[in-house]
């Protein structure tokens, strides 16, 4: 069993992430923004981050850098629903900037889990 | 008296006389160089006069033109020489018609016709012309002319001032364009905007719609009612995931990823995917003289454009048996040609024509067929998408898109895209003949 943190500002997308990985059997921690987010990622040890871009109070892409200077090991998953700047794509510019993998939105229950397996096991 | 007396007063008279016819011999040699020196400062005065005015109607920038009640030219001035590139000998005694065709005399439509009938000038015809004049090399250039006319001596005489005005009108035609470019592009630059965050919002939907419903299909026995209808959801989730996908195709804001693309592979798959997509009544032809010229271009969106082209052109068909023609080729805009006027700068440029003999469009789908979500197909059928995304790949690939039409005419779209140089094209087809040798 994974401990999972899942940073997204949409409740029905936390809980469908939870939902999903917890029929895996995996333990599931949500929070709302990239504030409470990283607040949970200091107290708590664990084995997979999913990371949303656009949130409110602290938006993904500072929160992935900054969880990533806490922690170099973590396997953290950067998810977006596809907005963009100018000329970047965020979840390129994430992946750029700390994340593990990228996971655009919306994905459907193979493709979550497969990121799931394939980020837990590398990180075991 | 004598008779030398008589000789001497005949002497003195013959004296007298003659004294008398040299006095007034000097004094009409006076009055005649008085009279010549007169006529010549009058000359002067006229041949300095016609020098004046000479160098004045060589010296305006309009060129000055008159003609008389038979059409001949009379007076052709040097400005008009420099607009119409011909020397006064070759035109002075010609007929008018031919340097302007509007005011040509033996044209019974013209105001200028009622010159010769009767040899009365036609009032109207005087004023303000916006016309076609055609220079020495047969190019036709629009033209400002401005008609007086005046009687010398009986002699009705017509004065044309002629101002060259084709490169105000090329000018103004451009930046009508541009400007009309514009408008287009920030209409876009804002819908694209508003797509770009309906469809994030979207996605965050589309989450927990297609695998919350996995997980609960999962739960549920298959081939049960409510296991069949979960499966229904799943679709229309799908269909919903591939018009967002679209819809932020349209509205990226980034750089393509341009790469060197072989054109023969971009139609190859364009045509292997439209095989299964177009009805078997659609014909389509495909032309690529040079298939292994190398484009810069974004693959992916060169293939979309080619699939929405031809998959619309194929729809114009309505089913009923037609042809749609793709082909590829080089193309040189030249200055001042159609595709110049519309903004595209002189030089070589990849000419991609998709033409179908299908319904065509009236002026006012025309106009709208870049909107996004503007479609003419029935509800399910079309997402009004595809050709906004066209519009908005060949826009970022500063090209063009030319569009003709007409209803019942089918329907032509000329998308130029820039072209590779001829020298790095001439060093891949070396390249490709180096390895096919090997």
């Amino acid at each position: 069993m994974a401990r999972v943190l899942i940073i997204d500002d949409e409740d029905l997308v936390r809980l469908t992430i939870s939902q999903t990985l917890k029929k895996m059997g995996h333990e599931v921690v949500e929070a709302t923004n990239g504030l409470a987010g990283e607040e949970f990622f200091r107290a708590g040890e664990f084995d997979l981050v999913f990371c949303d871009i656009i949130m409110p109070k602290k938006e993904g892409i500072q929160t992935i850098i900054d969880m990533r200077r806490e922690n170099r090991w973590i396997p953290i998953i950067a998810m977006s629903g596809g907005g963009r700047t100018k000329n970047t794509d965020f979840l390129e510019m994430a992946e750029t900037l700390g994340a593990t993998a990228t996971l655009p939105k919306p994905f459907d229950r193979k493709q979550l889990t497969s990121v799931v397996n394939t980020y837990l096991q590398k990180a075991a | 008296m004598s008779e030398a007396d008589l000789l001497r007063r005949r002497l003195d008279r013959e004296r007298r006389a003659r004294a008398e016819a040299e006095r007034l011999l000097e004094e009409k040699s006076l009055e005649l160089y008085e009279a010549k020196t007169e006529v010549e400062k009058s000359l002067e005065r006229v041949q300095r006069r016609e020098a004046l005015i000479k160098s004045v109607l060589d010296n305006v920038l309009d060129g000055v033109i008159t003609f008389d009640a038979n059409g001949t030219i009379r007076v052709f001035s040097g400005a008009a020489s420099r607009i119409f590139g011909l020397h006064p000998d070759e035109v002075v005694g010609g007929p008018i018609g031919t340097l302007i065709p509007e005011f040509d005399l033996a044209d019974k439509a013209s105001p200028f016709a009622a010159v010769v009938n009767g040899n009365e000038f036609n009032e109207l015809a005087l004023g303000g012309y916006e016309t076609t004049a055609i220079r020495k090399d047969g190019e036709e250039f629009a033209a400002e002319a401005a008609v007086t006319q005046f009687n010398l001596m009986g002699v009705q005489t017509i004065v044309v001032t002629v101002r060259d005005v084709s490169r105000q009108k090329h000018d103004s035609a451009v930046r009508h364009e541009l400007e009309s470019q514009l408008r287009h592009l920030q209409k876009m630059e804002s819908l694209g905007t508003l797509a770009g965050g309906v469809a994030h919002e979207f996605n965050n939907m589309l989450v927990p719609i297609i695998t919350l419903t996995e997980l609960t299909q999962e739960e549920l026995d298959e081939g049960s009612l409510e296991h069949e209808n979960l499966g229904h959801v799943l679709g229309a989730a799908a269909r919903a995931r591939s018009l967002i996908a679209k819809v932020l195709t349209f509205s990226r804001k980034n750089d393509p990823s341009i790469e060197e693309v072989r054109l023969s592979d971009v139609v190859q798959t364009s045509a292997s995917l439209l095989e299964n997509t177009i009805p078997s009544t659609t014909r389509l032809d495909i032309e690529v003289p040079r298939p292994e010229m190398i484009i810069h271009g974004d693959r992916t969106e060169l293939e979309q454009i080619i699939l929405n082209l031809v998959g619309n052109g194929s729809a114009a068909l309505n089913g009923e048996e037609g042809w749609v023609k793709l082909s590829f080729e080089t193309h040189f805009v030249r200055n001042r040609s159609r595709e110049n006027r519309m903004g595209l700068p002189e030089g070589e440029f990849i000419l991609l024509t998709v033409e179908d003999n299908g319904s065509g469009m009236d002026d006012e789908t025309a106009d709208r067929i870049f909107d996004p979500f503007f479609t003419t197909k029935s509800v399910g059928q079309g997402t009004g998408l595809g050709l906004a995304i066209v519009h908005s790949i060949v826009e970022r690939s500063q090209g063009l898109i030319d569009l003709r039409t007409a209803p019942g005419e089918g329907t032509t779209f000329r998308i130029f895209l820039p072209a590779p140089s001829e020298q790095e094209n001439r060093a891949q087809d070396d390249d490709m003949q180096a390895s096919e040798a090997a």
